[in-house]
């Protein structure tokens, strides 16, 4: 099952990612796929703010190759970054398994690097900056301005959009399994309900 | 000050190195091992590819071997061992942190648990006799970049930290967006060095407003946006390409130098260390210095060999914690995450925050 979707602002990928994790019902993993710079760690933080744990805290896991984030009660959030990782052997070093094994969010910066060690279900979330003039799939139709924000998301100022940068980010996402299958419908829903309407959907 | 008499071996396993080393009377370096850029590979005749960057629990016994060796230290005279506990890969700190214990229990002497990032900042005092507390630090390194205000007595308070990446993993993503190689810091300066910082103008993150965070992702995407109308990396010329290299450096160094300036004004303090990884970036020391001489503060960068991770730097925090009475019990755990100026591991201490002074001595 796919759906895609288009953010415009750092501010509206969170919010995409706060959707999502509000929908969760189970443990999931999130495989995260996109260039240097889309905006994975945003989603993240998104995400943090959806299990109510505070997205400041978020910060790239690189370096580190994991995060942890709350869990003491509820739901924890973990961020992984296979990035760094020269192997699927070091998975084991860095104690893969025993975070599959914890009720939270695990979220997979460059997780297609090695999907092959992903459980078979789980969701797959591609950002792509879009390129002027290559727009591949469903031409893609910003989602409305959110209530948060009325006309800053719409018109940046001409030093916000230097600070950040304006182009859109195409978001596909792929359900691998029955569970993940049901979490993508959840999210699309929350989505649309939040005026942030999905704009292609195939099953 | 930590007493005349210690000898304390050190063990740093917070992620890819593995370290270990012996530092006398909490300020002298007598040994200092570092796994893959010594030849703790030569018993097995050369580097053995399977032993990967954090295979830590193959290369330990041999890493705290070789400095006590190198010391001329027998087991027996060490009057301490100070472990990183945290922040890091739990993974790999436990590897260490178990190993520090367990030796330790057998040898009866105690074990103190220590902050990763208040090693790098004692790194600057080991190098730098004149440098007195309190002073401001500024970590910058491929995983952290942070401010803080390095008090007196105790754990140093943050005063502000990067809401994203870290400036060395900015250096490292952006030498993969050039072409250029790893690791990125000297990457980036070398091409850097042909180019003209002036040509294009990068954003500098947070800058105008206010406060002590740093933001470093979105000068990355800002990097990525430029090549990306430019055509892509391979219709960059070499002369672009440094360019860029150079307009990043400068504004990647600009912050540093912008908010360590910032903090030292509202800290009303006079002297800055830098430490970390990135502290070796030539820019960032010549902006640096120059800034302190312009605005009359002193600057302390220690030499790269402290800069980057490293077990000196532990063992003498863990001398200074041991003659501060900070032992640890042997439940002594790895922490992934801790603010700096907090202990979780030492759970019957209250953490102390930024501007608190430190609680009046008991002892007499």
């Amino acid at each position: 099952m796919h759906s895609s979707f288009v953010s415009r602002t750092p501010e509206q990928t969170e919010r995409a990612g706060a959707l999502l994790a509000a929908q969760t019902t189970q443990p999931t993993v999130v495989c995260l796929v996109g260039d240097l710079g889309v905006g994975k760690t945003h989603f993240v933080k998104g995400l943090a703010q959806g299990l109510e744990l505070d997205p400041v805290q978020v910060t790239s896991p690189t370096f580190a190759i994991v995060n942890e984030y709350g869990g003491e009660t509820g739901r924890g959030l973990v961020h992984m970054d296979f990035y760094r990782l020269e192997s699927e052997s070091a998975l084991e070093e860095v104690g893969f398994l025993d975070l599959l094994a914890l009720d939270a969010i695990l979220a997979i910066e460059w997780g297609d690097r090695f999907q092959q060690a992903l459980p078979p279900d789980h969701l797959v979330v591609r950002i792509a900056r879009e390129r002027a003039g290559a727009a591949e799939t469903s031409p893609p139709t910003p989602f409305p301005a959110t209530d948060a924000e009325p006309s800053a998301s719409t018109v940046p100022s001409p030093t916000e959009s230097k600070e950040t940068d304006s182009a859109l980010r195409v978001f596909q996402v792929h359900a691998t399994g029955p569970a993940s299958g049901k979490l993508l419908d959840a999210w699309c829903e929350a989505l649309d309900v939040a005026g942030l309407a999905p704009t292609g959907r195939e099953n | 000050m930590p007493d005349s008499q210690s000898i304390v071996l050190g063990i740093e396993s917070s992620c890819d190195e593995m370290a270990a080393s012996v530092v006398r009377d909490g300020c002298e370096i007598v040994s200092s091992v570092i796994h893959g850029q010594e030849e703790v590979h030569r018993p097995y005749g050369g580097v053995v590819p399977e032993l990967a960057s954090r295979d830590h629990v193959r290369a330990i016994s041999r890493v705290v071997e070789l400095a006590l060796e190198r010391a001329e230290v027998a087991q027996g005279d060490l009057t301490g061992i100070a472990v990183t506990a945290g922040p890091g890969l739990v993974g790999s700190l436990l590897v260490g942190l178990s190993f520090g214990k367990a030796m330790a229990y057998r040898l009866g002497i105690p074990v103190v648990g220590v902050h990763h990032l208040q090693g790098h900042l004692i790194a600057a005092e080991l190098s730098d006799r004149d440098l007195t507390r309190p002073y401001v630090g500024l970590v910058v390194s491929g995983g952290h970049t942070a401010l803080y205000r390095v008090h007196e007595e105790g754990e140093p308070g943050l005063l502000g930290e990067t809401r994203d990446d870290a400036a060395g993993e900015a250096f490292d993503k952006v030498a993969k967006l050039l072409g250029l190689g790893f690791p990125g810091g000297p990457a980036v300066s070398k091409a850097a060095l042909e180019g003209d910082p002036r040509a294009v103008d990068f954003p500098r993150p947070m800058a105008k407003r206010p406060g002590l965070g740093f933001s470093y992702s979105g000068l990355k995407t800002a990097v990525a946006v430029e090549v990306e109308q430019r055509g892509g990396l391979d219709a960059l010329s070499a002369q672009e390409v440094a360019d860029l290299a150079a307009s990043f450096e400068a504004a990647a160094t600009d912050i540093l130098v912008l908010k360590a300036r910032r903090a030292l004004r509202d800290e009303g303090l006079a002297g800055l260390a830098v430490v970390g990884g990135v502290a070796a970036n030539r820019r960032l020391r010549t902006e640096m210095e120059r800034a302190g001489k312009k605005h009359d503060f002193d600057v302390v960068f220690p030499p790269i060999s402290l800069c980057t991770d490293n077990a000196a730097m532990i063992a003498a925090a863990g001398a200074r914690l041991l003659a501060e009475g900070h032992a640890d019990a042997l439940d002594l755990n790895a922490f992934s995450r801790v603010p700096v100026g907090e202990a979780p591991w030492r759970a019957n201490e209250a953490p102390r925050r930024v501007g608190e002074t430190p609680p009046a001595s008991t002892s007499s």
